[in-house]
């Protein structure tokens, strides 16, 4: 972009930023993402969790013993559930009321940018960047959704394995063996401490 | 000092056994870290946000040398192990952060469990080392990054696993932002949450962790009498995916130089904070160095650094989900050996060698 710009001496300067700051976005969106999807591994999440499971059995969680359910419980579950479905439709409606302010500020942010432009460069140098601007607000609203989803998402499997728990309460079982824990390195960290 | 670092270099007393570093980021000098004699036996740790629960990881890690911790906006030892069908990263970024409802925060029973058995099985030392200490935690009131709800549970987890509740100051009064707190004006608004997440609410709040972790301390020296000095931590460690800098940064009063045997006090930046991000702001302007002066104390500053691809932790924050050892489905970030820890560790008993 720089090449394209610094060859063109004839291009305004709020211009010549515009187009930058736009370049400056095409570049770092891909970043983001690959930052993104390398935090997951859905092979290695699979067998994280199963490993979390085997290291509460290990515990002493044992639901799964089904011993006599306590009926107090359920009345809390119920409590509970009522308490985070309450939350989701909270959150829910606050990432949609943030969509629309945003929506609704588009023409506006666009007129006031565009006023009293000098010259058709100037009008377009801020038409891009009120628009980059734009396109920034509704990412981070869609960040913001995303992040909802995921404390909705995680509410509900806590409360599931909390349920469990509760309704199926059992004293804790000692044990001695240390099979699930984790190994206190990985084969390439591993090294002197 | 710079003038006794490069007459030490020149007396050849510095050596290094990789490549010096020449200069930090920034251009100030890069040092092999030196030996102060320091007293490790009166070791506390503190740190902001990813730096808290780092803190509490060093802490419960390293207890058998630790005589208290300050958790400013962070969860409890092993919370990203909370709830079983989560991965680490999934809790991580829920549960100890902003749980939906407190029902959904850290699971302290289950957490508090895991802990027993690791001290049971050795891979952390007692936690009956922990019933003499003492805690400063801290959550803001218009933090929306680490909520109250989780700070509540580091309270729990803690006097679940034998601090005394009078021994932890919990101070959840303050209606500040995501930061570290400050008494300087030219730092964000108290109840903001914006870069670099260092707030002026009105008061040093290093200075009241350090005076809850080290009873009848003075106030704070108007002047130092040295620089704060940058030194290679590559040489502490021998993991490939830490995401920790090259450099590293500490502050040694006169009289630790001198000859007193000196407690160390570890400082944990939060994410975003590192030094290669906010320069000196953390190290030198958020007033742990003017208490270390006025109370012969160290403090050592080690640091991570944003990395994109492996290990994934663009924005440079301390491992408490298992991202420094990427190829494990159970990752160690949480005992002794843990990469990140061992090398911090490995640091601390650098200090406490004999001078040469």
């Amino acid at each position: 972009m720089d090449n394209v710009t610094s060859s063109n001496a004839g291009i305004d300067t709020k211009l010549t930023e515009a187009l930058k700051h736009w370049s400056d976005y095409a570049s770092e969106s891909p970043q983001n993402l690959q930052a993104l999807f390398g935090s997951f591994n859905p092979l290695k999440d699979n067998v994280q969790i199963v490993q979390h499971m085997l290291q509460a059995l290990y515990l002493g969680w044992t639901p799964a013993s089904l011993g006599r359910m306590n009926p107090a419980a359920l009345t809390d579950a119920c409590r509970e559930l009522a308490e985070l479905q309450k939350a989701a439709q909270d959150k829910g409606t606050d990432c949609c009321q943030r969509f629309l302010n945003t929506t609704l500020s588009v023409g506006q942010q666009i007129a006031e940018s565009v006023q009293g432009a000098a010259s058709p460069q100037d009008f377009l140098g801020s038409y891009l960047d009120a628009s980059l601007g734009i396109l920034r607000q509704y990412e981070y609203n869609a960040r913001a959704q995303a992040t909802a989803f995921g404390q909705i998402q995680s509410a509900y499997r806590a409360w599931l394995q909390k349920t469990l728990e509760n309704l199926y309460a059992q004293p804790m079982a000692e044990t001695g063996a240390t099979s699930s824990l984790p190994a206190p390195t990985s084969t390439q960290d591993s090294g002197s401490a | 000092m710079k003038r006794l670092i490069r007459s030490l270099f020149a007396a050849g007393l510095v050596l290094t056994s990789q490549p010096p570093q020449a200069e930090d980021a920034v251009g100030k000098l890069v040092i092999r870290l030196p030996a102060y004699g320091a007293n490790i036996d009166q070791t506390s740790v503190s740190g902001l946000s990813s730096g808290a629960f780092m803190a509490s990881q060093l802490y419960v890690a390293l207890s058998d040398i630790m005589v208290g911790a300050g958790i400013v906006a962070g969860g409890p030892y092993l919370c990203a192990k909370s709830w079983m069908d989560k991965t680490l990263l999934e809790n991580a970024t829920t549960t100890c952060m902003h749980p939906l409802t407190p029902d959904d925060a850290p699971n302290t029973p289950e957490l508090v469990r895991y802990a027993r058995q690791l001290a049971e099985d050795g891979f952390i030392p007692r936690l009956e080392n922990l019933a003499d200490d003492r805690l400063y935690l801290f959550s803001g009131t218009r933090d929306p990054v680490v909520t109250t709800a989780v700070v509540d549970q580091t309270a729990a987890f803690f006097e679940e696993v034998g601090v005394p509740a009078t021994s932890i100051r919990y101070d959840r009064s303050v209606a500040a932002g995501h930061a570290l707190i400050t008494d300087d004006r030219t730092d964000k608004a108290c109840a903001l949450t914006e870069p670099p997440f260092i707030n002026d609410c009105g008061f040093e709040q290093s200075r009241e962790i350090l005076r809850q972790i080290y009873p009848d301390l003075k106030p704070p020296a108007d002047r130092l009498s040295g620089d704060v000095v940058a030194f290679d931590q590559r040489e502490f460690i021998d993991s490939a995916n830490t995401s920790m800098s090259d450099t590293g940064y500490v502050y040694v009063p006169q009289a630790c130089q001198d000859g007193v045997s000196c407690p160390v006090h570890v400082v944990l930046h939060g994410c975003l904070q590192g030094a290669e991000v906010i320069g000196d702001r953390y190290y030198a302007h958020t007033g742990y160095n003017e208490m270390a002066e006025a109370n012969n104390l160290i403090m050592l500053y080690p640091q991570v650094r944003p990395s994109r691809e492996t290990p994934s932790n663009p924005q440079g924050c301390w491992d408490f989900w298992g991202y420094s050892s990427p190829d494990s489905a159970t990752p160690d970030y949480f005992t002794r050996n843990a990469p990140q820890l061992r090398a911090i560790y490995r640091m601390l008993n650098r200090l406490a060698q004999d001078r040469p």
